[in-house]
């Protein structure tokens, strides 16, 4: 009886899986059936050994910001980082890719979302609330590598600087728009310093597998991670690429692409305490003015004519004016990029790819699966129209940001000190030095007038 | 420095309307301040409740999966971190494992020009007359698929891919996602990381 039971089982679960019994299994008097070994996860994603880890980075990048007001001691802090979360880590999973998997765990009702790494994402937003950006200065491993590549730093013109700014929420919004409906994770995708990572994590296992104690036990293998596939193809060139614009142009990834970086600079500009240029009152001595790589130092503004008041005034009306117009301009237009971005979705790759007929494992997956076609082409249309809502919002959002940077530039602002852009500012410490009041703090130099 | 009267005052109404326009700015960052916080706690909130201390893994659906081989060569890792398994309580034995066998082999011993496996990682072994038992010699396993293919379309579907998670390293976007023509592979609860055929013998 229990074995008819279980044959039964058996025969439901083949069913199940797609398989047929064309050949009954033996029933062995003596032979014992081997075991089918499952070998365990050596590691499940972020541990809350990362959390702690970062947290303990966070909180040494506000000290060494903030209270000691130390380059080196950031310096050292980003090369730990570099060194942790970079090679050891090998490069992910990271805060920044990371966004998309809350994005994806808010809307999708299938995807897990562990709790170390939801506070592994949100740990450096309240740190950029409390002490400004310093997770891109000492704590991030992108960061470290732009910050150690920089040689000779050279000025990108503001005309150029300011709409490449823009680029970090275009991208952070398409990034979420697309894992929101399940599709592929672009921002781990187009990483372009994961195959470094990847690479460095490999070439110190190799060192270390050389030097490991020579007993008869083996290295656990998910230590010998060689990645091939990732190293080669497009993205790595793109990836070389930017390590070489790194040497003459300060961060661009964090400055022009970083999507995490568009969530950590408007919450930096309403923080609650951030590193400034001087210790005390800023003496407009103008030695910091080429201090900063990234052009985050803002000088003290003109004294602008009366005349222009009413100008100025206009142009301030015009932007006010201007947001229904923005929001909704750019949530059309970014509806315009759902058919191509859908593509990005395997279930629409794969419709697109049968609709297109031939022989292909896309078309043999589809007889196996028992969808028909015009099925598949119908929920890629689903998916595809799930993404234009999500892209229509992500566009209005771009449309809001873009409003609110013009804003900035038309509200006049008097600056009398050389100050700290808090959305630029990476918390690097590089301006310190620059200024003699700190250097009369730490006794360098006398008493500065 | 000895300021007239009238500068006195100048400077005076200064400093008052920029300290009063300054209170004024640090007023709103507090308020936009106090509102990220409450977004990034409505996020915890949100998030928490659908989220999990244990963690996911990547794994194939075997019942979706189509043996396509895209697996072997998608993976970050050389050679995959997808390799066969054999769900033993399954297999009929064959003496002519279409898994194992060429399409047209020779003769049936476990000579490399007989064999489906480019790496030769399955080995063959008599157990009783005419019953052979088939294991995979996992590091040879390169995850192309080819047996699975040849023991799914004509035996009883015993051999399957898996992601080993003695090799994964659990890339937070799987390179096979994107590649997977049957949309096979997703992430699962670490504590049950892996999906296997049929029933598991009890020994």
């Amino acid at each position: 009886m229990r074995r008819g039971l279980a044959i039964f089982v058996l025969l439901a679960a083949a069913q199940f899986a797609g398989a047929v019994e064309r050949f009954p299994p033996p029933d062995f008097s003596s032979h014992v059936l081997p075991t089918t070994a499952t070998p365990m996860p050596a590691r499940w994603g972020v541990s809350w050994l990362d959390v702690a880890l970062l947290a303990a980075t966070l909180g040494g990048a506000g000290y060494f910001a903030l209270v000691r007001r130390s380059r080196r001691g950031l310096v050292i802090l980003s090369l730990a980082a570099l060194a942790y979360f970079g090679f050891v880590r090998a490069g992910c999973i990271c805060p920044v890719g990371a966004i998309q998997n809350v994005s994806a765990g808010l809307t999708l009702s299938d995807v897990f979302l562990s709790l170390p790494l939801l506070v592994y994402v949100l740990l450096p937003l309240a740190t950029a609330l409390v002490v400004g950006r310093a997770f891109c200065g000492a704590a991030c491993p992108l960061g470290a590598i732009q910050d150690l590549l920089l040689i000779k730093p050279l000025r990108v013109p503001q005309w150029l600087a300011q709409p490449l700014g823009m680029l970090p929420f275009a991208y952070l919004l398409t990034a979420s728009a697309l894992a929101a409906i399940g599709g592929q994770f672009i921002i781990c995708r187009l990483d372009p310093f994961v195959g470094l990572f990847r690479a460095g994590h490999s070439a110190v296992l190799a060192v270390v597998q050389a030097a490991w104690p020579v007993t008869h036990q083996p290295m656990p293998s998910w230590l010998v991670a060689v990645p091939s596939a990732e190293v080669s193809g497009a993205v790595t060139l793109a990836g070389l690429a930017v390590l070489a614009i790194c040497t003459v142009i300060a961060r661009p990834y964090c400055r022009f692409l970083c999507p995490y970086g568009a969530i950590l600079s408007p919450l930096s500009v309403i923080s609650y305490r951030h590193c400034t240029v001087t210790p005390a009152e800023c003496v407009r001595c103008r030695l910091c003015e080429k201090a900063c790589p990234i052009d985050a130092i803002r000088p003290p503004t003109p004294e602008l004519p009366a005349s222009s008041r009413l100008a100025g005034k206009a142009s301030l009306v015009l932007v006010l004016a201007l947001l229904p117009l923005l929001v909704a301009a750019m949530a059309w237009a970014a509806t315009r990029f759902a058919p191509a971005l859908a593509s990005l979705h395997p279930a629409v790759h794969d419709a697109r790819v049968v609709a297109q007929g031939g022989n292909s494992p896309e078309f043999d997956a589809m007889l196996g699966s028992g969808l028909s076609p015009g099925q598949m082409m119908e929920r890629a249309a689903v998916l595809q129209s799930h993404l234009r809502d999500a892209m229509a919002i992500a566009g209005g959002l771009f449309g809001l940001v873009l409003w609110v940077k013009l804003l900035a530039r038309s509200l006049r602002r008097r600056r009398l000190d050389y100050t700290i852009d808090k959305s630029a500012c990476v918390s690097c410490g590089r301006c310190f030095r620059y200024c003699p009041i700190e250097l009369q703090r730490l006794k360098r130099i006398g008493r500065v007038q | 420095m000895n300021p007239s009267q009238d500068n006195q005052s100048q400077s005076d109404t200064d400093s008052a309307s920029q300290k009063k326009e300054l209170s004024r700015r640090d007023f709103l960052r507090s308020c936009l301040r106090g509102s990220a916080v409450v977004g990034i706690g409505g996020v915890i909130g949100v998030a928490t409740a659908r989220s999990s201390a244990a963690g996911s893994v990547w794994q194939i659906d075997p019942a979706k999966c189509t043996a396509c081989g895209r697996c072997a060569e998608a993976c970050i890792l050389t050679p995959s971190a997808v390799k066969c398994v054999h769900a033993f309580a399954m297999c009929g034995y064959c003496k002519l494992c279409t898994g194992f066998f060429d399409n047209q082999p020779h003769k049936l011993n476990s000579g490399a020009e007989n064999q489906l496996c480019p790496t030769g990682a399955i080995v063959r072994t008599f157990v009783e007359d005419p019953y052979y038992e088939y294991k995979i010699d996992e590091p040879l396993c390169i995850g192309c698929g080819l047996c699975v293919k040849g023991c799914s379309s004509f035996g009883n579907g015993s051999l399957f891919l898996q992601i080993r998670h003695d090799r994964c390293v659990n890339c937070n976007q799987c390179r096979i996602v994107d590649r997977c023509p049957s949309q096979a592979v997703r992430r699962i609860p670490a504590a049950q990381a892996y999906i296997i055929k049929g029933k598991e013998p009890k020994r």
